[in-house]
């Protein structure tokens, strides 16, 4: 093949390859989309399905998971979350505008179909203690030797 | 993150004259006449290497703490005297590589040095580490091997020798919290070692291997911050954790290298000293992780070709030194856990006391392999079974797979696919052409072919998740798209490939780790922060003899001996003696012992 020849194949193949590559990320994502979208079918006399809960029984669920951090939380009508503890609210930020923990995040929703503000939380919790754990140091008592069954 | 670049240097140091010290063993025990330039990565991989050997013989006796750090050191600074003149042409010889390369490679090499400090100083997000990793680190480092530790927890049944190394450049007398970086260090090693390639192109030296040089680490360049991306390939836990996947994937890639090197030398079985130094990689690879296995069919060829050159003195040296280098490992394996190769459970031909169960090493086997397909689908006993072998078809569960890959590993997929069809066909083409017979240019790339094919197959129907692939994927891949490239533009200038390369790493250092710089600031002097310790109970498994058992499903940096609680319930580990050197053995297990 002449030198030109050559360019002319190169520059023609990356052209071809970008844009099919963007076709395929936007069709793969779409599909993805659409997957989330889908509607099941309706089962007669299956479990129900809470599909809005109060901010009191958001506030409730958080306060009983074991991840609770013991802080206070206001939960807003546009669904904003905010904490009594600041630094946590920036592990809450982090959450909400990362799309790889948000992906987390729902698809922890569609698994244990509870709230998005209950998942986020869970998910920041445990950021939280990986990132600051020397607020949750725990020692085993003395005490608490329990005998081999 | 000063500490943890002073942590690098100092191993770079030890690693560096332990690498000349297995250059001159190695030319010495098989009569190599020439001294050969390595790489100045290639060198302190050599070391890296050696001291993992040298530990894995240590650990049988005791444990890799201060003293194993200082005879390390001692052991470098004999080399250092011993091999002066060596040394001081090796290092003659980099100072002039520095002064010659671009400047503009060594402002990125010291900002990627920047960007990978800060983020080995990031704690730890590897969902194995605080599982597996670090609790078998901290059993190297608090008491080296002791007999039946898989009973406590069947993952630590695993044994690598990337953790010795990593229990020893920890540095945990130092009692700071873990230094958890060579991951980041092997990194930069490979780093330097493409650039040296970049260098050569943007002089203008055109050739396939710098090409290749050039291009197999682009994809690394740009790490993740998330739980996933859809084009980036590894996440930042990769280099925030001792995992083992890193040091397998960026040393096969460096065989790889050595071997494709070979075509371009002239007598090499006589006065070149790769193709044993890449048997030891090989051997050693096997220790680091088992996926490394295909890379014997390279051994296997080198050791052949020794053969038909009547080199019969090399050839059995190189295979007792093979066999010489997996002997300590697979012992180390055997007091871990009982078996010969962990999780293997067919070589089952050990009666020791304190052998796991069989049904957690299948359990531990066919939970690599159902977690890869897709837990939610295969994550049940009846799937993750403990009684028999993951047997699902391929043809059942590949759509479920392909169904979850996304966009990047879809593409890698299908071009492995495209280039295995052209593979097969250039193959039936140059058998029929010459007859069956290959040059020695061909075999090898038939071999390499191979190998990476070899490795893709062991993958798909062991574990395919993509990240343990990527070692025979990303290569194959990336040689195949090297070689469309190099056809196409070999013969115009290589500066305006090594220019956009420039270009490629100016946005990654500059914009895309931009937000490091924020973080780093705050951390440029301090000590790596320690691992968490969960909520644990002490339980007396009699007289005394006390276990910690973690609440949670991970002991991370619990005090020894650690089980975690569900663990605990299945497996009930006792203790073997009367002290925790003596080993544990689990009441679960079906070979009799006699209560102490």
């Amino acid at each position: 093949m002449k030198r030109e020849t050559k360019l002319l194949v190169f520059i023609l193949l990356v052209a071809t390859v970008a844009i099919f590559l963007v076709i395929y990320r936007y069709e793969k994502l779409l599909l993805e989309k659409d997957r989330d979208r889908a509607e099941l079918v309706r089962v007669i006399g299956g479990v129900k399905l809470k599909k809005e809960y109060t901010a009191q029984e958001i506030i409730q669920l958080i306060k009983s998971a074991p991840a609770y951090l013991g802080d206070s939380l206001i939960i807003y009508e546009n669904g904003e979350m905010v904490s009594s503890n600041d630094k946590f609210n920036g592990t809450l930020q982090a959450v909400l505008t990362s799309e790889g923990n948000m992906t987390m995040v729902k698809s922890a929703m569609k698994r244990n179909k509870l709230p998005l503000q209950y998942n986020v939380y869970i998910l920041a919790s445990n950021f939280y203690k990986q990132q600051y754990p020397e607020e949750f140091k725990t020692e085993a008592k003395p005490d608490t030797v329990k005998n081999a069954p | 993150m000063l500490f943890i670049i002073f942590s690098w240097i100092y191993i770079t140091f030890n690693s560096f004259l332990l690498g000349c010290l297995l250059a001159f063993l190695v030319r010495k025990l098989f009569r190599i006449p020439s001294v050969e330039r390595l790489h100045f990565s290639i060198v302190c991989i050599n070391g890296l290497l050696f001291t993992s050997f040298l530990l894995s013989i240590w650990v049988l006796f005791y444990k890799v703490d201060l003293l194993a750090n200082l005879f390390v050191l001692l052991l470098s600074l004999c080399s250092f005297f011993f091999l002066k003149g060596e040394v001081i042409a090796l290092v003659g010889n980099l100072i002039a590589s520095i002064k010659g390369a671009s400047k503009s490679l060594w402002f990125f090499f010291l900002l990627f040095m920047a960007v990978m400090a800060a983020i080995s100083y990031l704690p730890s997000s590897h969902a194995d580490d605080s599982g597996a990793f670090s609790p078998l680190i901290k059993w190297i480092q608090e008491y080296g091997a002791v007999p039946g530790i898989a009973n406590l927890d069947a993952r630590l049944g695993y044994n690598s020798s990337w953790f010795t190394l990593q229990a020893l450049y920890g540095f945990a007398f130092l009692k700071t919290g873990f230094f958890n970086d060579l991951n980041g260090l092997l990194f930069l090693y490979l780093l330097l070692y493409s650039m040296e390639a970049i260098d050569l192109l943007l002089k203008g030296h055109t050739s396939f291997l710098n090409y290749l040089r050039s291009f197999f680490f682009l994809p690394l360049v740009y790490l993740y911050f998330g739980f996933s991306h859809d084009v980036l390939l590894y996440s930042i836990q990769f280099f925030t954790s001792p995992t083992y996947d890193v040091p397998v994937t960026f040393i096969m890639w460096v065989v790889f290298f050595m071997f494709l090197g070979l075509r371009e030398k002239e007598g090499v079985f006589h006065s070149s000293i790769l193709p044993y130094l890449m048997t030891v990689y090989i051997a050693w690879l096997v220790t680091v992780k088992l996926n490394a296995a295909p890379l014997l069919i390279i051994g296997l060829f080198l050791w052949g070709n020794l053969l038909l050159r009547r080199q019969y003195r090399n050839a059995i040296l190189l295979s007792a030194l093979g066999i010489g280098i997996l002997i300590p490992w697979m012992a180390k394996t055997v007091l871990s856990c009982g078996y010969l190769i962990f999780p293997f459970a067919e070589l089952d031909v050990l009666n020791v006391d304190w052998k796991l169960p069989i049904q957690s090493v299948l359990y531990i086997e066919n939970s690599v392999i159902t977690w890869a397909i897709d837990p939610e689908v295969y994550g049940t006993a009846q799937f993750t079974s403990s009684t028999r072998h993951f047997s699902v078809p391929i043809n059942e569960w590949f759509p479920i797979w392909y169904s979850h890959i996304n966009f990047i590993n879809s593409i890698i997929f299908f071009t492995t696919i495209g280039v295995t069809v052209y593979f097969l066909g250039w193959l039936v083409w140059k058998s029929v052409k010459n007859k069956m017979r290959f040059a020695l240019n061909d075999s090898i790339k038939v071999v390499l072919m191979l190998t990476l094919l070899a490795g893709i197959l062991l993958w798909f129907t062991k574990g395919p998740l993509f990240r343990y692939g990527y070692g025979y994927l990303l290569f194959y891949c990336i040689w195949a798209l090297t070689a469309l490239v190099f056809y196409l533009l070999n013969e115009f200038r290589s500066e305006y490939i090594g220019i956009a390369i420039l270009v490629y790493f100016t946005y990654a250092g500059i914009y895309y780790y931009s937000n490091l710089w924020g973080a780093a600031k705050k951390a440029i002097v301090v000590v790596p922060k320690k691992e968490q310790v969960p909520a644990y109970h002490k339980i007396d498994t009699g007289h005394g003899r006390l276990i910690n058992v973690v609440e949670g499903d991970a002991c991370d940096n619990a005090p020894l001996p650690c089980s975690p609680g569900f663990v605990y319930e299945y497996l009930m580990p006792v203790y073997r003696g009367t002290t925790i050197q003596e080993g544990f053995r689990s009441r679960r297990s079906i070979v009799p012992q006699s209560d102490k």
